[in-house]
């Protein structure tokens, strides 16, 4: 497996990335959680699972919000009782609260009773959300000082258990001042917010556990001859497996025996079932429907194409982007800050007012302060977001690429591949008069082969078509093993050359300006009587134009609808030339409405003749550069970026250099395979619509982040101001503090909602 | 002080408007129940966690109420100003219900992030996690819920406001109950009856506080004692 790919090490409960952990499962095999939130629900869901819990962690915090309700009344009761006359009240409406449980000695006795009663009442009430809740808010404390990860919970623990103490020896002494609401608002509402973080954290995630849980558990292996079930992390390179009609197939291979549809839509998007015949690769995540497959794994278990796809997305969320990065430098001098001013807010007041003013104001500090909505802003946001995108067949490597995408007013587009489909086919085929058709099909096939270029490939398919037809009628062996390549040679920008063992000679495959180059003597005319033609009607006079490009070079062998050619040659003659068409994309015009509806400039940059570009960019109605080689199209991006974020569009193989130059390269229908180019985002599928949808998710997921980031540090600061002046029972800052985090978690969930099929503005005639 | 019948009344009819939101957690509670007996005791008990819930709430309008009139006893006369907002609140649910505002939203708490609590509690079997599904229940935002806690509010005494809340929560008891322990006894037609009926008591109970309202308004210098006035010797 190889760093990429690798796993990092999630939370147990809710699968957010754990920064500081290694992948590896932790040595006593304990589960690990991001935060106390996620190891109370963990608990809680545990617990569900497990029968006849009677004290659940969950029971637990609804008896502590009973009693605390109770707490609450018993001491509305009290601050009533002896409230301060009304124009005090008028005058400093927080010197109620200060007052509030002390009572005027000399009043009646009886109510004096009473009054002592309900002290006694709070103590008693309290007393069990005290012992229900600080334990695990204790432990909490602990782990985080273990982990050198700040003390905010530690302080929340001592605020708590110093209101409480001094309570408690109040309601002894039978005067004194009693915040043992304080003691349990503070603990209900500070494990009730981590619970609902958790929960949060739970929902963004949902997403890639869902993609997950496609791969089966279990698969059936051949071993020894034999059919076995195993579990499918046991699965190795090379196993045999058989998958049924209805099953989904677990790991990456070749399809080996039978053939069936196999629906691809949840890691490409293709909606239509795609027949897959011996030797087809097959995805892990896509359906079987129909046939009895036997699959003979290419992958090892863990490395196939759906885990690669949620390793990389768990890579980019634990990277962070540059939003998160700001927010924790902030929280680095945020937290120290809130300490000294927590300090001085102690020693102020307690010098103003006494200890317990000063014990509550610092409390309030520490209860506003900490920074739960800081440190949640941007990962939920991002994490949301990165696994809507996987939804809408989306990969985004990094999260940095999120927010650059966002930025993006520029934006270039590869042709071949990208606005036209890649795999073009062979149209027609014109033949030397002089050479048999067998032949040059034969050395044709033998040197495709040697290429994975889509331009090879189709003429490989061509080949192999008409072997059989020809090889029915003239020959007994369809492919002729003695037509064995060695020395295969691929060139870029030019074509494929080998040594042929049949020939003993090399031949070449390439563009008509390669043969030129090498001296290969053309055809002599076009249209040769001896002419395959498969779609003799499809093209007219005026779109058989020539072109002096090849094939195999950086995606210049493309044309909107128009013939591309490809010669063979050998002997110093060019013995054949193979036309090929390729269609625009059907979305490619909605898509670029699209982007332009965006504010987004689009351009082609092309290595294609510029005469073509040109023709297919004006019926698009978009700006268009041809003839453009690798370097020089490095160039214009370089150029490019001068003026703004770039995003390059391509073929994630051929425009690897032009991809990699861009502020963001998007590689085009990977969903076949992510893990041989590193392109920021990748389209699974090759739906240029998402094109304009990812943007737009970009965008929405920076407005997001910039929202929560702005309201965590408004809400912080003048949270901090109020608290520091003795203004905020800790009470309100307890449930501010909650009220601030759900209010960022359910913002950031927004983005999981992201409509995945946004309607398009119309897409006018030639738009 | 409180028209206390009609309290009950706004509780015991008005609830049949809100089995669209608490319904489905009464139903859901009573899902793991064998017995229509442990289904109905069950309810009972999770009732009495959202009557809980009210008389908090209750207590807390009204210790609002207090401290606000206490804060600004002369230049607005809080109660009658509570009683009017919460009669305003009263009479537009009421109206909302009876079809006259358009429909209802339909609100679900499954969609949020307190939805898995909620559920958590309700599948729990034991009598606490009912109860404790009935206090949670309780805090689910209401607008039935917001008028009778303005009209708590106006009460500015704390038993009063609690005593008032209760009277309300045991008011939405037959319905819910009844919901919950799956006994549709009313036909369809009957609940649509029932429901009508329902909302034009929440309009009255509304109306009445509101006309409540305004006579303290205009009684205001009468009723205010005057040693309370901080501007006044």
């Amino acid at each position: 497996m190889t760093a990429a790919s690798a796993r990092v090490a999630v939370c147990d409960y809710c699968g957010l990335p754990l920064p500081g952990w290694g992948p590896e499962p932790a040595a006593d095999d304990q589960p690990r959680y991001c935060c106390f939130g996620c190891k109370l629900a963990a608990a809680i869901t545990a617990e569900r699972g497990a029968e006849g819990h009677a004290r659940s962690t969950l029971t637990r915090l609804g008896l502590s919000v009973f009693f605390s309700m109770n707490v609450m009344v018993f001491t509305l009761v009290l601050w009533t009782w002896d409230a301060p006359r009304p124009g005090q009240l008028a005058d400093n409406p927080a010197a109620g609260e200060r007052v509030a449980g002390e009572r005027a000695a000399g009043s009646d006795p009886a109510a004096d009773v009473f009054f002592q009663l309900l002290r006694y009442l709070c103590l008693l009430f309290s007393a069990p959300v005290l012992l229900l809740l600080a334990g695990p808010l204790l432990e909490s404390a602990w782990q985080q000082l273990q982990r050198r990860a700040g003390v905010t919970d530690l302080l929340l623990v001592l605020g708590v258990a110093a209101a409480f103490g001094y309570s408690l020896v109040s309601v002894l002494r039978g005067s004194g001042h009693v915040y043992f609401e304080v003691a349990c608002m503070v603990l209900v509402f500070v494990t009730l917010g981590r619970w609902l973080e958790a929960t949060g954290k739970l929902k963004t995630t949902s997403v890639l556990r869902s993609l997950e849980r496609l791969l089966p558990d279990r698969v059936r292996v051949l071993r020894d001859g034999e059919v076995v079930e195993l579990p499918a992390d046991q699965v190795r390179a090379g196993d045999t497996l058989r998958v049924l009609a209805g099953e989904r197939i677990a790991i990456d291979g070749l399809l080996v025996r039978n053939q069936g549809a196999i629906d691809q839509q949840a890691v490409t998007g293709e909606s239509t079932p795609v027949v897959k015949r011996p030797g087809d690769r097959v995805l892990s995540g896509t359906l079987n429907l129909d046939g009895d497959l036997w699959i003979e794994a290419s992958a090892a278990a863990g490395s196939s194409t759906m885990q690669q796809v949620i390793a990389a997305v768990e890579q980019a969320a634990l990277r962070g982007e540059r939003y998160q990065r700001l927010a924790d430098r902030v929280a680095g001098w945020f937290l120290p800050l809130v300490l000294v001013i927590a300090a001085a807010t102690f020693g102020l007041h307690a010098a103003w007012h006494g200890w317990q003013a000063g014990l509550l104001a610092s409390l309030a500090v520490i209860l506003i302060a900490c920074p739960c909505a800081l440190g949640l802003a941007t990962p939920m946001a991002l994490w949301a977001a990165l696994g809507r995108a996987c939804q809408g067949q989306i990969l985004f490597r990094d999260g940095d690429a999120l927010t650059r995408l966002a930025a993006t007013r520029w934006l270039f587009l590869d042709k071949t591949g990208t606005l036209t489909t890649g795999l073009s086919e062979v149209e027609q085929l014109i033949l030397d008069p002089d050479t048999p058709g067998e032949q040059v099909l034969q050395v044709a096939a033998a040197l495709a082969a040697g290429s994975s270029h889509p331009v090879s490939a189709a003429v490989g398919r061509y080949a192999a078509r008409h072997i059989s037809r020809v090889g029915s009628a003239e020959s007994t062996s369809p492919l002729n093993p003695s037509n064995r390549i060695s020395n295969p040679c691929s060139l870029a920008g030019r074509g494929v050359t080998g040594h042929v063992e049949s020939l003993d000679q090399p031949a070449w495959l390439g563009s008509p300006r390669w043969m030129a180059e090498l001296g290969q003597q053309p055809l002599a005319a076009d249209n040769h009587p001896g002419a395959h033609d498969d779609h003799p009607g499809l093209h007219g006079p005026a779109e058989v134009g020539p072109r002096d490009d090849g094939p195999l070079d950086d995606h210049s062998h493309d044309g909107g609808g128009e013939l591309s050619q490809v010669c063979l040659a050998w002997g110093g003659r060019v013995r054949a030339v193979f036309k090929l068409r390729e269609q625009l994309r059907g979305e490619a015009v909605e898509a670029l409405a699209g982007l332009r509806h965006l504010g987004c400039s689009v351009e082609i940059l092309s290595g294609d003749e510029r005469r073509r570009v040109d023709r297919l960019a004006r019926s698009l109605g978009i700006a268009a550069q041809g003839d453009l080689l690798p370097d020089a199209k490095l160039r214009v991006i370089e150029h490019a970026r001068r003026q703004g974020v770039v995003v390059m569009v391509g073929d994630g193989i051929n425009d690897a250099p032009a991809l990699a130059a861009a502020d963001v390269g998007v590689a085009m229908g990977s969903g076949t395979d992510i893990s041989r180019h590193s392109a920021a985002v990748c389209l699974l599928g090759n739906d240029l619509l998402r094109l304009p949808w990812a943007i737009g998710l970009a965008r929405q997921t920076v407005r997001i982040v910039r929202w929560n980031l702005l309201w965590a540090f408004g809400y912080n600061s003048v949270g901090v101001l109020l608290a520091a002046a003795g203004w905020l029972n800790p009470m309100v800052a307890a449930a501010a503090m909650v009220g601030s985090s759900v209010l960022v978690v359910t913002n950031s969930l927004r983005l999981a909602r992201f409509e995945l099929s946004p309607s398009l503005p119309d897409a006018g005639p030639g738009a | 002080m409180l028209e206390w019948p009609l309290v009950f009344m706004a509780g015991l009819l008005g609830s049949s408007h809100c089995i669209g939101m608490c319904g489905g957690f009464a139903l859901a509670l009573g899902s793991s129940s064998p017995t229509l007996a442990a289904n109905l005791s069950r309810q009972l008990v999770y009732t009495s966690g959202r009557v809980f819930t009210y008389s908090v709430l209750g207590t807390l309008a009204a210790f609002g109420g207090w401290r606000m009139a206490a804060a600004m006893p002369r230049l607005v006369n809080l109660p009658a100003v509570l009683a009017i907002v919460a009669g305003g609140f009263l009479v537009y649910q009421g109206l909302r219900s009876a079809g006259w505002l358009g429909r209802p939203a339909k609100g679900s708490a499954s969609g949020c992030l307190a939805g898995s609590i909620f559920s958590t509690f309700l599948t729990s079997p034991g009598w606490s996690n009912a109860f404790l599904a009935g206090m949670l229940t309780g805090l689910l935002p209401c607008g039935l819920l917001y008028g009778m806690l303005a009209l708590a509010a106006s009460t500015r005494n704390l038993w009063l406001g609690g005593a008032a809340m209760a009277l309300f929560g045991l008011g939405t008891a037959p319905v819910m109950v009844l919901a919950g322990s799956g006994g549709s006894l009313l036909t369809l037609a009957g609940r649509r009856h029932l429901l009508r009926i329902a909302a034009w008591c929440v309009v009255l109970t509304g109306l009445i506080s509101i006309a409540r309202g305004c006579g303290f308004l205009t009684l205001e210098a009468a009723l205010v004692d005057p040693s309370r006035c901080p501007f006044c010797p």
